[in-house]
């Protein structure tokens, strides 16, 4: 096989480290780094990106799992999301198992990788709303040696990927607090999200953290309403909240995600979405709680 | 049946400027509609330093009626919804959003559609983009000249809409002004690049072609917001990653035409795709038809163009093809250094494309031997006599010596290193086969290099996006969608296919299961669903109805109801537990994450 890898090596390269996947991407900085694949050959077969070259970095087996370090899990981005959605991992992080879970068909599932999910950013990217919630890490390898920048950064573009640089890991604090993620998708089976919510009630840090997926180009964080719903909760008690300040909760996440929009009426559509955003958000914030 | 942008194709495709509108045609109900909001205003245009990025900035306070104090004591109950404990469906079906996942978002709404399908591949654009350095706005260009043969047309078609001209200045003024923020310094760099005009292209997708045409530069702004949204929704288009669009910017004319990308002859048509002869029939046919409309046929030279260009790896295969047919029929066709030179083409390959802005239909068919061969070869896409004799046929062209060829600079015919198409050879291991493939462009699915390569029609072409799982096959043991997987990636790996399913000219169990139990009608999903049945009965030997319905979950029918596929698999399971009295109980090892546990879901 290697003999064959060699000499595809002009346009596709097949590491089996990181280290080698970045020197690849450094030698040919106009390759394209390719996991699972699924985001990226839906836009070769319709057209839309022909690659110059290929990394494949399904065989990186350090990033197809994940360590522990310092109270964080450091997932590798080559972790697939039918990885992800497994019991062990569940009881590890479950609101990014339960996305996982959801992403897509088992054909989807199988191929696509957290690494993926992060890098494309396509909005409906299910694990994004969790990440963003959990306020996780990620780790790029460069040639110039790690960094790690919080994941916000890196999908809203204010830090992106530099070339050469490879999604290594993603450093995920494990906490010991309820978390959930629900989902609203257009068929009853596994399918792109029409509105997503991912809550982490933190206990420690005596926050509610909410990041609403797939109504903007990005997770979005209603912080006000986060604050709002904190200062709602009885910390030092049972942690329970009546449910009008649920149903309250919704609605302010709602209107923090999807805006009045001043002089125009909202169109059905964006109020229908937002009902789904508020009533995702308050079930969300119920379990979570539960 | 994807997010993919189908506007063309929709009665409504005019006149959707501007932010949402109605439903067009008028009726109460289009299940095509989609949102179509712009979510622009709610993002800060400058995030403060210190501020998390996705903050949402929502009304001022709680909305009213809300309890201003934590209060305990306030009874409530849980809400109670989720009895189905099923983490792989869909939480909350809202039926007023029928269309997020199986059909095409309508085309004054391809946003959120758009951005999930066509540009997800974001930032791994990005490296390869920010690679090709600053030489985005040279781009259109330099195809142009590396392209002689097919841009003599379309710089002779007189393409109006030059991509640097001012159309996409305005727009990309327009999306500077609103963006700024985010991009901070990065925002000039990529101002000049094409980055701006794929979007004002793809605004023109949506727009009304004739307004676009009247409408000179300076007119533009009143898209702006439609566009600003636009732009947006791309993730990679937020920030310095804006760049990545140049991987795209050869598509920029593509983009813009307004046929380009529902074209139903075209890159949508999963015959077309398959059917490395009839993409050239089917890309005339495109330019042929529209260019009786006057005015959109410069853009679909562009169109076309960037068809050409998409071919070009299949223009090398239609001429190997041509080649092998030369060599079977005595010799009496091109000769073999004609498909070695980079920018020659073949007369067959070749007059279509000088055909095509005459409006001639090739029959593609008809005219050429290619086109002969096509016909003899597509439909037998079930036939295993044919797709056992063209796959030797492949591989003795391919492999006439064991080795020696593929081990060969087999590469030799790459025109130059930075090749629009660069090929790659490598060796697949398909059903305990070694298949070696030679000079496949490295963009082509191991779904289209099964096929058409090697001959394996077993799966099926369903809908090139990963979303009908007709093409499902095991890669190391984990079952995939084929058309997904980059075929040199799977270099190396065990690839099973359905013809790996039956054991000497018998069919498996499930086969013959899924034949006994009526699952199969048309049966153009079946491959696919024995791949899934088995994958799913290796990793748990007793599934419930519920794990099946799961792992069917990708495979999409239009005919049986999955109810036949059902009773199949419990026909399996009974069968092969009367036949293994060992009884040993569902092991959990399975290559698919498995039906999701409920009591693991929160």
């Amino acid at each position: 096989m290697s003999t064959y890898a060699q000499q595809a090596a002009e346009n596709v390269t097949l590491p089996s480290s990181l280290d080698e996947a970045v020197a690849a991407l450094a030698a040919m900085p106009s390759a394209v780094p390719v996991a699972g694949g699924t985001d990226l050959m839906a836009a070769v077969n319709s057209g839309l990106l022909r690659p110059a070259a290929l990394v494949g970095l399904g065989r990186i087996s350090e990033i197809r799992g994940w360590q522990y370090a310092d109270g964080a899990a450091l997932l590798g981005a080559g972790l697939t999301h039918a990885r992800m959605g497994r019991p062990d991992f569940a009881a590890l992080i479950p609101s990014l198992a339960a996305a996982a879970r959801s992403a897509g068909p088992p054909q989807i599932r199988n191929a696509g990788t957290l690494g993926g999910n992060i890098v494309s950013a396509a909005p409906t990217g299910d694990a994004l709303p969790v990440l963003a919630a959990l306020e996780a890490g990620v780790i790029l390898a460069g040639p110039e040696g790690d960094r790690e920048i919080p994941v916000s950064h890196l999908l809203t573009g204010m830090d992106p990927l530099r070339p050469g640089e490879l999604l290594a890991f993603v450093r995920i604090p494990l906490l010991h607090a309820p978390q959930t993620f629900l989902k609203a998708t257009g068929r009853t089976g596994p399918g792109r999200a029409i509105a997503s919510v991912a809550l982490v009630v933190d206990p420690a840090r005596r926050q509610v953290r909410c990041a609403v997926g797939a109504v903007a180009p990005v997770p979005l964080r209603p912080l006000e309403a986060e604050q709002w719903v904190a200062g709602l909760i009885d910390w030092d008690g049972d942690r329970t909240l009546a449910d009008e300040a649920c149903t309250a909760f919704g609605e302010y996440v709602a209107a923090a995600c999807i805006p009045d929009q001043p002089g125009t009426e909202l169109p059905p559509a964006a109020l229908q979405l937002r009902r789904t955003v508020a009533a995702l958000s308050r079930r969300a914030l119920g379990r979570a709680l539960a | 049946m994807t997010d993919q942008p189908h506007s063309g194709s929709h009665p409504g495709s005019h006149g959707n400027s501007g932010a949402w509108q109605p439903v067009p045609g008028g009726g109460d109900y289009d299940p095509d509609q989609t949102m179509h909001v712009s979510f622009a205003a709610q993002l800060p245009p400058e995030p403060l330093p210190g501020e998390d990025p996705l903050s949402a900035h929502g009304p001022a306070g709680p909305p009213p009626g809300a309890p201003t104090e934590a209060d305990p004591a306030t009874t409530w109950s849980i809400p109670v919804i989720r009895d189905d404990g099923d983490g792989d469906s869909g939480e909350y079906s809202m039926g007023a959003f029928p269309s997020s996942w199986d059909q095409a978002p309508s085309p004054a709404a391809p946003t959120q559609g758009f951005a999930a399908g066509m540009f997800g591949q974001g930032a791994a654009a990005a490296q390869a983009a920010r690679a090709q350095g600053r030489t985005a706005p040279a781009d259109t260009g330099h195809e142009t000249g590396r392209d002689p043969g097919h841009d003599a047309g379309q710089d002779g078609g007189g393409d109006g809409l030059p991509p640097g001209a001012g159309p996409q200045d305005a727009y990309a003024g327009a999306w500077n002004s609103t963006y700024g923020g985010p991009q901070g310094g990065d925002a000039a760099p990529w101002l000049p690049s094409s980055a701006p005009a794929a979007d004002a292209a793809w605004s023109s997708v949506v727009d009304d072609p004739e307004h676009r045409q009247s409408a000179g530069p300076g007119e533009q702004p009143p898209r702006q917001q439609e566009f600003a949204y636009d732009a947006f929704t791309r993730p990679d288009g937020y920030g310095g990653r804006a760049e990545d669009r140049d991987p795209y910017a050869p598509d920029v004319h593509a983009l813009q035409d307004p046929h380009a990308l529902p074209d139903p002859g075209g890159l949508h048509d999963p015959h077309a795709l398959n059917d490395p002869h009839g993409l050239d029939g089917d890309g005339h046919d495109a330019s042929g038809r529209d260019a009786s409309h006057g005015d959109t046929y410069d853009r679909d030279q562009g169109d076309r163009d960037a068809y050409d260009r998409d071919q070009g790896d299949r223009d090398a295969y239609d001429r190997d093809q041509g080649d092998r047919d030369a060599y079977d029929r005595g010799g009496d066709g091109p000769h073999a250094e004609d498909s070695r030179e980079p920018g020659a083409h073949v007369p067959d390959a070749d007059g279509p494309d000088a055909d095509g802005p005459d409006g001639d239909r090739p029959d593609p068919d008809g005219l050429d031997p290619d086109g002969l061969e096509a016909a003899g070869q597509e439909p037998d896409g079930l036939d295993a006599g044919g797709r056992d004799l063209d796959g030797r046929e492949l591989d003795g062209r391919d492999d006439p010596g064991p080795d020696a060829d593929v081990r060969e600079p087999v590469a030799a015919p790459v025109p130059e290193t930075r090749s629009e198409h660069p090929l790659a050879s490598y060796t697949l291991r398909v059903n305990g086969a070694e298949r070696p493939v030679t000079d496949a462009w490295l963009g082509e699915s191991l779904l289209y290099v099964l096929r058409e390569r090697l001959g394996l029609a077993g799966a099926k072409d369903g809908c090139e996006q990963g979303e009908c799982g007709a093409c499902s096959v095991q890669v190391d043991g984990r079952l995939v969608a084929s058309c997904l997987v980059p075929a040199a990636t799977a270099a190396g790996s065990e690839v099973r296919t359905v013809e790996g399913l039956s054991a000497e000219g018998r069919p498996s169990d499930v086969q013959q299961a899924l034949a006994a139990c009526g699952a199969v009608q048309c049966g153009f999903c079946i491959p696919g669903m024995a791949m899934t049945v088995h994958d799913l009965l290796e990793g748990n030997h007793r599934p419930t109805d519920l794990d099946v319905r799961h792992a069917l979950s990708g495979n999409l029918c239009r005919c049986s109801g999955y109810r036949g596929v059902l009773d199949a698999v419990r026909q399996v399971v009974a069968d092969r537990g009367a036949d293994d009295t060992a009884d040993d109980p569902p092991s959990r090892v399975p290559h698919q994450g498995g039906p999701a546990t409920p009591e693991a879901d929160q």
